[in-house]
């Protein structure tokens, strides 16, 4: 056993390399976005640990638990590799079951421990740790086997959901009404029985399930599950309605089609999916409690998780697309993904035989992309419709509740406005953004202000967003000249989109200027900056991805 | 205008440290099936990313249609049926989906030969891709590269997957309907017995560099086995000139040669050698002959 975990490990090892480096980094970059630049508004470490900040250092925990998660499962790849290896079942299982959880924990717990040096807070690891080791375990068997259905991705964010209400329950914010409100806010320092006995039952659960799991998946049994048996109920009955017969107008039209189908329609999905689930719980809830505050407070909650959801998503799409079709398969990276189902389609030689080009291919990859984002948006936009319409029939109950109050319409607004510019960047980041982060020259303007700022010693949250903000700038005037060169773009649709896009930062930047410091004003200015930008360097990219 | 269909001067590629092309000159006449045939890595694909525009020429220049196909891709791919060695159509699509989605693409399709090659292939159009069988999802490559009715069919491995019947009988008679038509079929293959039977032209590609670009028939009758019998014994092969590969020991010697036949005769004369044995190669052994000689 000594020399198969040796040659299992050898093999991780030599397969991934950087890629080890590389994950832990990624997994940490919405901690850096959005807490050091956070740490810059208040000099009062109390700020780093009121409710509100408490409420986002947990959103960010189970973000970066989930990123772990995600990396250590990509860096394992597949297990179908190892099948023909004369490795036993439980071999295998175990030894990807336990090493995943080695790593997520010490990933957790490094990363844990760079906040603390980051930022003023105290936060405890162990609990943390813990919650993510039985992520990682309670998710595999739900991602181990090569099931294709979309029903285990649902199964894998209940698991989640679950399990992030047990955080929730150890650290943070009281879970009760106007628990946003109190200043009371607790640490997970104590790990109770209750803790433990979760901890047991979940990993003996899930490490019998994995091992079934893969033990059906290597004797080639499958679609036993409900879920499966739902799935194929389902594909009968859309082979039944749907004939496949369509009609494209054009070209770009079909391009746009199939690049929605391919990945960023999930976004949509989710979004309307979590958006109707919190309805369903929010009217569940208040028929038991007989309570119509709590509809409403339930809706206001879960649409606001919804609006976060959809912008995660959109950022881990826009991940598997820059990691390529292989990460997004769970496949090993030296595997080729299977043919018939590739899902990037920009990179398939299939996509690159078809007579299109590169202007035309750009039009229909960000009407995709728009059409993910505004779908996703609307079905958040109109939760809080819904919201305000039986706040004001049951004449508006929160007005005098504990304290969550619909009246901040402006917030509300702020929230989706920036989830929905945040979803449109992150899905469009493969061909557009990247390829203007990945160039040296986009970094020598930033570089020089987060310098000169920090000479003057400027709060480091104020420096990186300025930094931020020249990178976008850049980006975009360099992308501008670039597609007008390449004629991607006449100068009259440049000017409008410049034009447009200026306006939104001014409307942005004006609405919200009293509740804004400098920081969230160069933070909005450069999202704007960076959605303004696919327009103009998304046919570079595509061009650039196409011909090698 | 030019009859050539691809005209690829001077080309060379590399990936890191490794020559995937190197100095490749190759023209393709319009009409006709220019076969490609080269063992794993010896650049075939690389070959055809660079005619298709997926790849741009590091050094030398590719002409299509007399467009460089990186600078002008719609012109040229508009003319092209191409199938991919990878078959990598989009697994969520159905069968009609993805028909209904390339024809969206060339304004030259030609919906009822779509129809026609379905039936022939038995494609289910409800089917769902990722559930076809590699067999199937090949024949669904096919129909695509061909309902409209391209200028050039580029089919990189097209046998691959294929069941004999499909292979044998309908590839075939695709391939050889086509070039009858006047229009071009470049079709890269291990399978060197459908090369011999199907191609006009053969070039044979060897480790980035084209070793031999011949017409099949010529090809065919310029290449010859030869066993000589020597007064003498010797521990090697005694040298002749255009001999390229010899084996045998002591008084007798086969050989390859390719060319002048008369000028063996001359060399072996001179070795006071008799010719006991004489046979035509086939493609298979003209391929390793010249892969090995190179």
């Amino acid at each position: 056993m000594q020399s198969i975990i040796s040659a299992l490990s050898w093999e991780y090892y030599a397969r991934n390399r950087w890629m080890l480096l590389y994950l832990p980094l990624i997994a940490n970059i919405p901690v850096i976005c959005v807490l050091v630049p956070l740490k810059s508004i208040s000099p009062d470490a109390a700020f780093m640990t009121s409710p509100l900040l408490i409420g986002i250092q947990m959103i960010l925990i189970l973000c970066m638990v989930l990123l772990a998660c995600f990396g250590v499962l990509t860096t394992q790849g597949g297990l179908k590799r190892l099948y023909r290896l004369p490795l036993s079942t439980v071999q295998i299982a175990s030894y990807y079951f336990c090493s995943g959880a080695l790593l997520v924990g010490a990933q957790v717990a490094l990363m844990l421990w760079l906040w603390k040096v980051l930022l003023p807070i105290d936060l405890p690891i162990a609990g943390p740790v813990l919650f993510s080791v039985v992520c990682w375990c309670a998710l595999q068997p739900v991602v181990r086997g090569q099931s294709q259905s979309l029903w285990w991705i649902v199964l894998a964010v209940l698991i989640v959901i679950a399990l992030f209400f047990w955080l929730l329950r150890n650290h943070g914010i009281p879970l009760q009404p106007g628990g946003m409100q109190t200043q009371q806010v607790h640490y997970w320092t104590v790990i109770s029985r209750a803790d433990w006995l979760i901890t047991t039952v979940s990993l003996s659960l899930a490490y019998w399930l994995t091992t079934l799991r893969v033990t059906y998946d290597r004797s080639g049994r499958r679609k036993t599950s409900l879920f499966e048996k739902i799935d194929l109920a389902w594909e009968r009955v859309q082979s039944r309605w749907n004939s496949g017969s369509r009609n494209f107008n054009s070209a770009i039209q079909a391009f746009s089609w199939c690049h929605f189908r391919s990945g960023p329609i999930a976004i949509p999905m989710l979004a309307i999916g979590s958006v109707i689930l919190t309805w369903m719980i929010a009217g569940l809830v208040s028929i038991i409690q007989q309570d119509s505050s709590t509809l409403l407070r339930f809706a206001i909650g879960g649409t606001y998780l919804s609006t976060m959801l959809q912008v995660y998503m959109a950022f881990l799409f826009g991940i598997l697309g820059l990691f390529g079709s292989s990460l997004a398969r769970f496949e090993a990276p030296e595997q080729e993904p299977k043919a018939s189902n590739s899902q990037i389609l920009e990179v398939s030689p299939f996509m690159d035989g078809l007579p299109i080009n590169s202007i035309d291919k750009s039009f229909a990859v960000l009407r995709s992309s728009g059409r993910a984002t505004v779908l996703s948006s609307v079905a958040v936009i109109l939760s809080y419709l819904l919201i305000t319409i039986i706040s004001f029939l049951l004449g508006n109950p929160l007005q005098s509740g504990e304290g969550i109050e619909i009246k901040s319409f402006k917030y509300l607004g702020f929230l989706t406005t920036s989830a929905m510019l945040l979803t449109y960047v992150f899905n469009n980041l493969k061909f557009s953004i990247a390829p203007s982060l990945m160039r040296i020259d986009h970094w020598i303007w930033p570089i020089i202000v987060i310098a000169v700022l920090l000479a003057f010693r400027m709060p480091l949250g104020l420096c990186l967003s300025a930094g931020l903000c020249v990178f976008a700038l850049v980006a975009l005037v360099y992308s501008t000249i670039q597609s007008l060169i390449d004629k991607d773009l006449s100068v009259r649709t440049a000017s409008l989109i410049w034009l447009v896009g200026i306006a939104i930062a001014v409307g942005l930047l004006a609405v919200l200027r009293n509740e804004f410091g400098p920081v969230g004003m160069l933070l909005a200015a450069s999202l704007v900056g960076l959605v303004m930008l696919p327009f103009f360097s998304t046919a570079a990219g595509l061009r650039q991805a196409r011909t090698t | 205008m030019s009859d050539l269909v691809i005209d690829i001067k001077n080309l060379s590629r590399r990936f890191g440290d490794k020559h995937a092309l190197q100095d490749v000159s190759l023209g393709v006449p319009r009409g006709g099936v220019f076969g490609l045939i080269g063992s794993n890595g010896a650049g075939k694909t690389t070959l055809i990313k660079h005619i298709l525009g997926s790849h741009y020429a590091q050094s030398g220049s590719v002409s299509v249609f007399g467009f460089d196909p990186v600078a002008e891709p719609v012109r040229v791919l508009g003319r092209i049926g191409y199938m991919s060695e990878d078959r990598d159509v989009p697994g969520w699509m159905r069968v009609q989906e993805v028909i209904e989605f390339t024809k969206a693409f060339y304004p030259g399709w030609d919906s009822g030969y779509a129809s026609q090659l379905r039936e022939l292939f038995e494609l289910d159009p409800k089917q769902k891709i990722r559930n076809l069988s590699r067999g199937q999802t090949a024949r669904v490559c096919l129909l695509l590269a061909l309902a409209h009715r391209p200028e050039l069919l580029v089919l990189d491995e097209p046998s691959s997957g294929l069941d004999p019947v499909i292979r044998r009988d309908i590839l075939t008679a695709i391939v050889r309907t086509t070039a009858d038509e006047g229009r071009t079929v470049l079709f890269s293959s291990h399978l060197l017995d459908e090369i011999e039977r199907l191609a006009d032209r053969v070039a044979i590609l060897h480790q980035g560099r084209i070793v031999l670009d011949q017409s099949v028939e010529t090809i065919l009758e310029s290449y010859h086995r030869v066993t000589l019998r020597f007064d003498e014994s010797f521990a090697v092969a005694p040298n002749l000139t255009g001999a390229m590969h010899s084996e045998g020991k002591g008084h007798e010697w086969t050989y390859v040669y390719s060319g002048d036949k008369e000028q063996l005769v001359e060399s072996s004369r001179r070795l006071n050698a008799q010719i006991v044995a004489e046979a035509p190669l086939s493609l298979d052994d003209i391929f390793i002959c010249n892969v090995q000689g190179s």
